[in-house]
């Protein structure tokens, strides 16, 4: 079958598509995207946490049919993400959402380093990962990225409570949570102080 | 052996900017928080076939016959690969002990033994596959513990055994035995006023690293391979990789993947030769990545073990001595049994002083899946079961059980079971009672809480299972001892190359590394393209 979705502003098209095969698995092998991970393939990880039409959603148990005509945003274009939302938010429409077609027309692919992706324009919660030392393995860490993001995006001063609650259904095996806690904390913080004007 | 002094704050600082022991943001942080980071299974090539390795379903048995003509036959499958298409004539590999078979052999020793292995166009066509290749099984009867192991009539798990450990083993079923005896521990009894002894049994525990075992093989124009594979010890890989491909080590080319977590269950071969193989049996780059069932056969796990101990002490709080037996459960193959046997005995004491000493310490060859390196490698099982005891000590002798540990723990200067003096630091004391001294949280938080609480603060509030009513906290304290690099003295040794530069009269640092990255980037086989125009299998 044929598959037509939008992925990080960008309408794509994914054709020979298994019935069987989930969101996560075109993401990875048919789109070139392969920054959702793929870590226990059964939603118990949140490694492949992706944002389906904004909701947080773990691709592995999206059937890859269910995204016809959806918006999808993964790791990939999570910078750019947090910058239109910021963008749209300064030009008072906060909230509106979305990718404008002018936007994804303008996308293009960033002239950076490729061997420490240094250049890169990060996103402020990508930027608190690496600050807070919250990555080490790193094969969990997309799916947080993606996680943390949607709960600054709707509780800009979140709670450690709610921190933790909003991250429940991301595993890390190397155990390196007190230090994503300490990157939301971090990015919700540089959040509060941008907003603030200090 | 110098001392190296007491660390006096958690982050050891440098004096200099850019020096040895300063805190430096992770090299390879950008490119795992843009999702660009290749890890293993994010390889890509588009020309890749999927590999799919079909595994035992049962623990013991003789392979009568496979039949893989159905297999061979579907569409879109490129090769289906048994024992009798291995390369050359070295079949097995192992990272002490070549036990372990490429493909099975005329038995299999554990459930999710790998039988055969397919390469096809489509991961889902790979797997129809396998389940269409026929094996006749006829069951033999299982070993799963040491009475069924050194049983007079019990079948031998490895007939033929060669290896070096065979020679100090009361049984071939035993892959490795380390007795320790310092002191007498029968005399020191003598003293003792309380004795307790106790039976302790530890099972099974799985590393469960986030990135399953994955990788991709290249087969390379001189007739060699390009591979790149998540691993913890590419050199040791390689060792076992190149023999029973009949290829030298100089055309077995291996690279680094992005390692998407490890913990010990990434010290064996899972998918590397078979991925080779099927590389160069269809001429074709191959992709393997376990999904999280497969993973769990794919790696070894912690040992299960049963532990016997005793300790007596004297009624103001000494400890006189201790015997135990440790017996793990290596499992069908034996992986690195021997060096987590090592452990086990020589860190059975635990961080205390005890002169007089008898330990024992096996490791068993069953029906079992195999079982290996994970954090602790020994040492844990042993902590579970001498920490056990020492609870126990402390209430027959009714001492705080705390102040009961901190009477005998060890210090610089303590002798271990082996004999070797604890050279460094070794605060056990000060750990205890800083520990110790920390506030415990309220009992009975749900009630104290009252109607307004934030069910989220209350224990186990956030796993939705129940808001803390059902939740009741038990306070223990326990401590461990491990080893810090290899073990039993193992030749352990680090080398790094300094290079210092004078530039106009000052001392200079050279350039930083540039971390380099992985295979994605490095290699023509894993270009991308958006969306690759590839055929439906069906």
């Amino acid at each position: 079958m044929r598959v037509n979705f939008t992925v990080n502003g960008r309408k794509q098209e994914a054709d020979d598509v298994w019935e069987g095969e989930s969101l996560l698995y075109v993401l990875r092998e048919r789109m070139g995207l392969p920054g959702s991970k793929n870590a226990c393939e059964q939603g118990e990880c949140g490694s492949c946490t992706v944002r389906l039409d904004g909701v947080p959603v773990c691709a592995c148990l999206v059937a890859a049919g269910q995204v016809e005509g959806r918006e999808v945003v993964t790791v990939e274009g999570l910078a750019d993400f947090a910058k239109q939302r910021e963008e749209s938010c300064a030009s008072g429409a906060c909230g509106s959402g979305g990718t404008s077609l002018q936007a994804a027309r303008q996308w293009s692919a960033k002239g950076t380093d490729s061997q420490t992706g240094e250049g890169e324009e990060l996103a402020p919660i990508q930027q608190a990962f690496i600050d807070a030392g919250a990555v080490q393995c790193g094969f969990c860490t997309p799916g947080l990225l993606v996680a943390a993001d949607e709960l600054l995006e709707r509780n800009a001063e979140p709670s450690d409570a709610d921190i933790r609650e909003a991250l429940s259904g991301n595993l890390c095996r190397c155990t390196g949570y007190e230090k994503i806690l300490d990157a939301v904390r971090l990015a919700a913080a540089r959040q509060d102080r941008q907003g603030s004007g200090v | 052996m110098g001392v190296t002094g007491t660390p006096t704050s958690i982050n050891q600082g440098s004096k200099t900017k850019g020096g040895i022991g300063e805190s430096t943001l992770r090299p390879d942080g950008t490119l795992k928080v843009t999702g660009e980071f290749a890890y293993s299974s994010d390889m890509w090539h588009e020309d890749m076939l999927w590999g799919h390795t079909l595994r035992s379903t049962t623990a013991h048995a003789e392979i009568r016959s496979i039949d893989t003509s159905e297999a061979l036959a579907m569409p879109g499958v490129h090769a289906v690969l048994t024992y009798d298409d291995l390369p050359t004539e070295v079949k097995n590999y192992g990272l002490e002990i070549q036990d372990t078979p490429v493909l099975a052999h005329g038995k299999v020793r554990h459930h999710g033994e790998p039988v055969a292995v397919v390469a096809a166009d489509h991961p889902e066509t790979a797997r129809r596959a396998a389940a269409k290749i026929k094996i006749d099984y006829a069951e033999l009867p299982v070993i799963t513990d040491e009475a069924s192991a050194t049983a007079p009539d019990a079948l031998l798990i490895h007939e033929g055994r060669d290896d070096h450990h065979i020679g100090h083993v009361p049984h071939p079923n035993i892959v490795h035995r380390q007795p320790i005896v310092r002191g007498n521990a029968d005399e020191a009894a003598e003293r003792a006023d309380v004795i307790v002894s106790g039976e302790y049994v530890f099972g099974m525990q799985d590393q469960a690293f986030l990135g399953p075992e994955s990788g991709m093989a290249v087969p390379g124009e001189d007739g060699g391979v390009d591979l790149y594979v998540a691993t913890q010890w590419l050199h040791s890989d390689l060792r076992q990789i190149a023999p029973v491909l009949g290829l030298p080590e100089e055309k077995v080319r291996m690279t680094l993947s992005g390692v998407g977590g490890a913990f010990g269950g990434r010290e064996d071969i899972s998918m590397q030769i078979h991925a080779c193989l099927l590389a160069l049996r269809t001429g074709k780059p191959v992709k393997m990545v376990y999904n999280r069932f497969e993973s769990f056969f794919g790696h070894v796990h912690r040992h299960p073990a049963k532990l016997w101990y005793e300790h007596g002490a004297t009624k103001d709080g000494k400890l006189t001595h201790m015997k135990c037996r440790i017996v793990l459960d290596g499992g069908a193959y034996a992986s690195a049994s021997p060096a987590v046997v090592g452990n086990a005995s020589s860190l059975s004491v635990g961080p205390y002083v005890v002169e007089d000493v008898d330990i024992e310490a096996i490791a068993l060859y069953t029906n079992n899946p195999p079982c290996g390196a994970m954090r602790g490698f020994g040492a844990v099982q042993a902590c579970f079961a001498y920490e056990a005891q020492m609870d126990k000590l402390a209430a027959k002798l009714d001492m705080d059980p705390v102040e009961f540990r901190r009477l005998n723990a060890m210090e610089q200067g303590t002798l271990l079971p082996t004999g070797q003096p604890c050279d460094s630091p070794a605060p056990v004391a000060e750990l205890l009672r800083r520990v110790k001294a920390m506030p415990l949280p309220p009992e009975q938080q749900w009630l104290a809480a009252g109607e307004e609480a934030d069910v989220r603060a209350l224990p186990g509030g956030l796993s939705n299972t129940t808001h803390g009513e059902g939740v009741v906290r038990g306070i223990g304290y326990a401590v461990g001892i491990k080893n810090v690099g290899f073990s039993e003295g193992f030749d352990d040794y680090s080398t790094a190359r300094v290079r210092m530069e004078v530039v106009n009269g000052e001392p200079s640092r050279p350039c930083t590394p540039r971390w380099r990255r992985s295979a994605r980037a490095a290699s023509p086989s894993t270009r991308r393209s958006p969306a690759p125009s590839w055929a439906s299998p069906r």
